[in-house]
C-alpha cells in the first residue's frame, strides 16, 4: 500500500464507523419496519455490482437509500447504507476488511450529505420549500459526493488521473444516481398514495434492467482472465515463470497512466503486455528453452514471434488494436531492434511502454541462471540504455512510479 | 397465400376473423376520451414490434405484451385489443415487409388474447385505482397466464399446421421459452400502470431510457462472449498445432463432451464448464512441444495434468480446472489421482470423449488408428475401468442417435452463436 492510499483509507474507514456508532445509537425503534423492508430489498439486490472501467462500481443501493431519506429518518437512512455496503464489498466482491471499512466510510460521507441538505433546509429555515426540490437537491449532492469520493479513491488506489476516470466511469456514475433519485421520488409519492408494495416491484424491474450490464461487467473481467490464462500457456513453452505476463500488463498500466494517456489507449495496453509474446508458440519450444547461444537460423525464428504473436491476434475484434503493439514490442529507440527495425516516434508509443515493463519484470524475477536484480539496479540498467534501446521519457515514467512504491 | 396448406388457410382465417369480429364489437365501448391514450399505446406497440429486444441467450423478446399489460389494466380488454390489433399489423409491414398474412394473423392472434387476458384481469375484480395484491398484483397475474398460453396456443397450432410438426412439442417449447420473461413483465407492467394512474400516461415514456441501457447492455454482454469465443478458440489451435492427435482434437473432443453433457440433461453453465474444460483439456501440452515422444513419456503425460490445471485456474471458474486436473484419472481408483465418483463428472465425461477422439486419430498411448467399432468395443471394454461406465452408456446412446440422424453434434460456444449486433 502506498502513502496516500494508507492515508485515505484510514481517514475515510475512521470516519465510516463514526457514523455508523452514531446512527445505531440515535436510531428510531418505530422505524424498525421501513429499515427492515429497505435492508431485505437492498441485501436482496447486493449481488448487482456492476464494475465500471477503469475504476468503481454502481449498485442499487441509492435507490433504497433516496427512499429512506424520503419516507424514514436519516439515521436509518444511514444504517441501510452502511450495512448494504458491508454485505456487497465483503460478501459480494469479497474484498478484504480494511477495503470493506473504506468503502463503508465513501457510503456514510455520500448519504450524511445528502442528509445534511435535508436538514439544514428544515432547522435554518432556506426558503426552499418545495419538497420535490429540496430532495432533488439532496439527490444532486449525494451523486456529486458519490462521483467524487470515487474518484478520489481511484487517484490514491490506482493512479487514474481525473482526466480518465470521469468519462469512463465518473460521468455513467453521476447519471446512474440521479436516475435512481427521480425513480425514488416517483415511487416514494406512490409509496403515501398506494402503499409500499410499488417498492419491491420498481426493485425487481430496476434489478432486470441491470442485469445485462451486470454480465458485461463479469464478462470483461472473465475475458482479462482468459487473456491471462492464454498468456500463462505461452509461457509454458519458456522456462514457466508463473506471473510474468500479468506483472508486466501491471507495470505497463501504471507506467501508461503516469505519462497520462487516454484511457482507452491504457487497455490497449493492458491487453498488449498481456499477450506479447503470445507469438512464442508457433516456435519450437527447443529453441526458446536453450539455454546457449542461437545458430543463426533459430534467432531468426526466435525473432518471428511478434510477428506471429501480431498474426494471431489481429482477427479478433478487441485484440487488433493491442496486435499492432504486440508486433513492435521488440524494436529498439535506435532502429536496432526487430523485426521492421523502427526508430524512435516511428515505434507506436503503447510499443515502447511494454519493452521497457517487460525487460524491468524480467531483470527483477529469478530466472533459473541467475538471480533476481533489486529495483534500483535495474532502473540504473535501464537508464543506461535509455536512448538507445529504451524510450527515455517511458524510463522516466517508470522511475517515478517505482519511487512512490 | 398460394402453397400454403389448406388446414393453416382455415386456421388463419378464423383466427382473422374473430378478432374482426371482436373489434367490431368491442370497439364502441371505448369513450372517445381514451382515443389519444389509445393512439399513444398503438405506436408504442408498433414501436416494439420494429424494434425487438435481443436476450441473453441471443434469441428476441418483445416489450409488446408488457405495453399491453399496462393497457388492459388500465383501459380495460377493448383498448388493448385495439392497439395489438392495429398497432402489431404496422409494426410487421414496417420491418419484415409487406406479408398479409402474416402481419393479419400475428395482430390478430396477439388481440385475440390480450383481449381474453384484459376479461380475466376485469373478472378477477382487478383495478389499477387501488393497487394492492389482491385487487391487482393476482389478477394481472392470471392474466399475463392466460395471455401466454393462449398465445402460445395459437402460435403452436398455427406453426404445426405450416411446418406440418405435431403441435404439443411445439407449444411446451413456446411456454418454457417465454415464461421467466413474462413473470418479470408484471412487475414492470404493473409500476408503469400505477404511475399511468398516479401521474400521466406519459410516465410510461420515462420507461425507455432504462430499456435502451436494457438492450444495449444486453448487446455488447452477446458481442463481449463472441470475442471471448474467438481468443478461446485462437489458444485452441496453438494447443493443437503443438501435438500429435493434431489439428481439430480439441474442438471435436469438446462437441462430444458437450453432446454427452446435454445427453445428461446438466444445467447450462455446467456444460458451458464442461465444455471450456474439454477445450483446454490439454493446455499443459503446450510446455511439452515435441518432446512428448521422448523419455519417461508416462510421467510427462501425468505432468499435462498439474500444470495445465495451473494455468487454467486463471479462469475464475474451479470447474473448469478440475476437469483439466482429473480428465485422466481411472475410474477404478488404479494409477494416480481419484477414484469412482469422487472425480468430477465433467472430468469423466472428458475422458470418455478424449479416448474416443483420441483412438479414431491413433495418438497416444493408442499405438494405431481404430475404426469407430473398434473404438466403441474399447471404450465398452474399460467401462468399469478406465472410465465411469454410466458415462459410456449415454455416450453410446449419442454416438447411436448421431449415426441415425447422420448429423455432428452441434458446437455451442460463445463464438458460434448467431450474430445480433444491430
Amino acid at each position: 500500500m502506498t502513502t496516500p492510499e494508507r492515508v485515505y483509507s484510514t481517514a475515510i474507514a475512521a470516519i465510516g464507523l463514526g457514523l455508523t456508532g452514531i446512527a445505531i445509537v440515535s436510531f428510531d425503534v418505530s422505524e424498525l419496519g421501513m429499515l427492515g423492508l429497505l435492508l431485505f430489498l437492498a441485501l436482496l439486490t447486493s449481488w448487482l455490482r456492476i464494475k465500471l472501467e477503469p475504476f468503481g462500481r454502481i449498485t442499487l443501493a441509492p435507490l433504497l437509500v433516496f427512499l429512506a431519506l424520503q419516507l424514514a429518518s436519516p439515521s436509518t437512512a444511514l444504517l441501510l447504507a452502511t450495512c448494504s455496503a458491508i454485505v456487497g464489498s465483503r460478501f459480494v466482491a469479497r474484498n478484504p476488511w480494511m477495503r470493506t471499512l473504506v468503502e463503508v466510510g465513501e457510503e456514510a460521507i455520500c448519504t450524511l450529505a445528502a442528509t445534511l441538505v435535508l436538514w439544514s433546509q428544515r432547522s435554518l429555515e432556506l426558503g426552499l420549500q418545495n419538497p420535490i426540490l429540496l430532495f432533488s437537491l439532496a439527490v444532486f449532492v449525494y451523486a456529486g459526493m458519490r462521483t467524487l469520493v470515487t474518484m478520489v479513491a481511484a487517484h490514491a488506489r490506482e493512479g487514474i488521473p481525473a482526466r480518465n476516470f470521469l468519462p469512463g466511469a465518473g460521468g455513467p456514475m453521476f447519471v446512474h444516481q440521479i436516475f435512481l433519485g427521480a425513480i425514488a421520488l416517483g415511487l416514494a409519492f406512490l409509496d403515501r398514495q398506494f402503499g409500499f408494495l410499488a417498492i419491491p416491484l420498481a426493485t425487481v424491474a430496476l434489478a432486470d434492467s441491470y442485469y445485462p450490464a451486470k454480465l458485461v461487467s463479469d464478462q470483461r473481467g472473465i475475458l482479462y482472465s482468459s487473456l491471462t490464462m492464454i498468456a500463462h500457456a505461452v509461457d509454458l513453452k519458456d522456462v514457466y515463470t508463473g506471473r510474468h505476463a500479468r506483472e508486466v500488463a501491471d507495470i505497463a498500466v501504471r507506467i501508461a497512466r503516469a505519462i497520462r494517456l487516454p484511457e482507452k489507449e491504457v487497455s490497449t495496453i493492458r491487453i498488449a503486455s498481456l499477450l506479447h509474446d503470445v507469438g512464442k508458440v508457433g516456435i519450437s519450444g527447443r529453441i526458446i528453452r536453450k539455454p546457449g547461444k542461437l545458430t543463426i537460423d533459430e534467432e531468426s525464428a526466435m525473432k518471428q514471434h511478434p510477428v506471429i504473436g501480431a498474426e494471431i491476434m489481429e482477427p479478433v475484434k478487441l485484440l487488433a488494436d493491442a496486435a499492432n503493439l504486440v508486433r513492435h514490442h521488440h524494436e529498439h529507440y535506435d532502429g536496432s531492434g526487430y523485426p521492421d527495425g523502427l526508430k524512435s516516434e516511428e515505434i507506436p508509443f503503447g510499443s515502447r511502454i511494454v519493452l521497457v515493463a517487460d525487460a524491468y519484470n524480467a531483470m527483477t524475477t529469478d530466472r533459473p541462471y541467475r538471480r533476481a536484480r533489486s529495483k534500483q539496479e535495474a532502473i540504473r540498467i535501464l537508464k543506461e540504455h535509455a536512448g538507445s534501446q529504451f524510450d527515455p521519457l517511458v524510463v522516466e515514467a517508470l522511475e517515478s512510479i517505482i519511487e512512490l512504491s | 397465400m398460394q402453397k400454403l396448406p389448406v388446414q393453416f388457410q382455415i386456421f388463419v382465417i378464423t383466427v382473422t376473423t374473430s378478432a374482426a369480429v371482436l373489434v367490431w364489437i368491442l370497439t364502441p365501448q371505448i369513450p372517445r376520451s381514451d382515443w389519444p391514450e389509445l393512439f399513444l399505446f398503438t405506436s408504442l406497440v408498433t414501436i416494439a414490434t420494429i424494434a425487438p429486444f435481443p436476450d441473453l441467450r441471443g434469441a428476441y423478446r418483445s416489450v409488446t405484451p408488457l405495453l399491453l399489460y399496462v393497457l388492459l389494466s388500465v383501459k380495460g380488454p377493448a383498448a388493448a385489443l385495439v392497439a395489438a390489433g392495429f398497432g402489431v399489423p404496422i409494426g410487421f409491414a414496417v420491418s419484415i415487409g409487406w406479408q398479409p398474412w402474416r402481419m393479419v394473423f400475428n395482430g390478430a392472434q396477439i388481440g385475440i388474447s390480450v383481449c381474453l387476458a384484459g376479461s380475466i384481469f376485469r373478472m378477477l375484480g382487478g383495478s389499477p385505482l387501488s393497487p394492492g395484491i389482491l385487487s391487482y398484483l393476482v389478477p394481472l397475474i392470471f392474466a399475463a397466464m392466460a395471455h401466454q398460453l393462449s398465445n402460445t396456443i395459437l402460435v403452436a397450432f398455427g406453426l404445426s399446421r405450416l411446418r406440418k410438426l405435431p403441435f404439443l412439442p411445439v407449444w411446451i417449447s413456446g411456454v418454457r421459452e417465454f415464461l421467466w420473461p413474462n413473470l418479470l413483465n408484471i412487475s414492470t407492467a404493473a409500476l408503469l400502470a400505477w404511475s399511468y394512474v398516479a401521474f400521466s400516461p406519459f410516465a410510461i415514456l420515462l420507461y425507455l431510457p432504462l430499456l435502451y441501457f436494457q438492450r444495449s447492455g444486453t448487446l455488447s454482454y452477446l458481442q463481449q462472449r463472441r470475442i471471448h469465443g474467438q481468443a478461446i478458440e485462437a489458444l485452441v489451435l496453438a494447443i493443437d498445432a503443438d501435438f500429435p492427435e493434431g489439428r481439430g482434437h480439441s474442438r471435436r473432443v469438446a462437441d462430444m463432451a458437450v453432446a454427452i453433457a446435454r445427453r445428461m440433461n446438466l444445467s447450462e453453465p455446467a456444460v458451458e464448464g464442461i465444455e471450456l474444460g474439454a477445450l483446454l483439456h490439454d493446455i499443459g501440452m503446450i510446455g511439452l512441444g515435441g518432446d512428448v515422444t521422448e523419455g519417461d513419456q508416462g510421467k510427462r503425460l501425468r505432468d499435462h495434468v498439474s500444470i495445465g490445471a495451473s494455468v487454467v485456474l486463471q479462469l475464475p471458474r474451479r470447474d473448469v480446472a478440475d476437469i483439466v486436473l482429473h480428465h485422466h484419472d481411472n475410474f477404478d481408483g488404479t494409477g494416480t489421482g481419484l477414484r469412482a465418483f469422487k472425480i468430477p463428472l465433467g472430468a469423466r465425461v472428458v475422458a470418455v470423449a478424449e479416448a474416443f477422439d483420441t483412438m479414431l486419430v491413433g495418438g497416444p498411448p493408442y499405438e494405431r488408428k481404430h475404426s469407430v467399432d473398434e473404438a466403441i468395443e474399447s471404450l465398452k471394454r474399460d467401462a468399469g475401468k478406465a472410465f465411469d461406465p454410466q458415462v459410456v452408456s449415454i455416450f453410446l446412446e449419442v454416438v447411436r442417435s448421431e449415426s441415425m440422424e447422420g448429423s455432428e453434434a452441434q458446437p455451442r460456444l460463445p463464438a458460434e452463436q448467431p450474430n445480433t449486433g444491430g
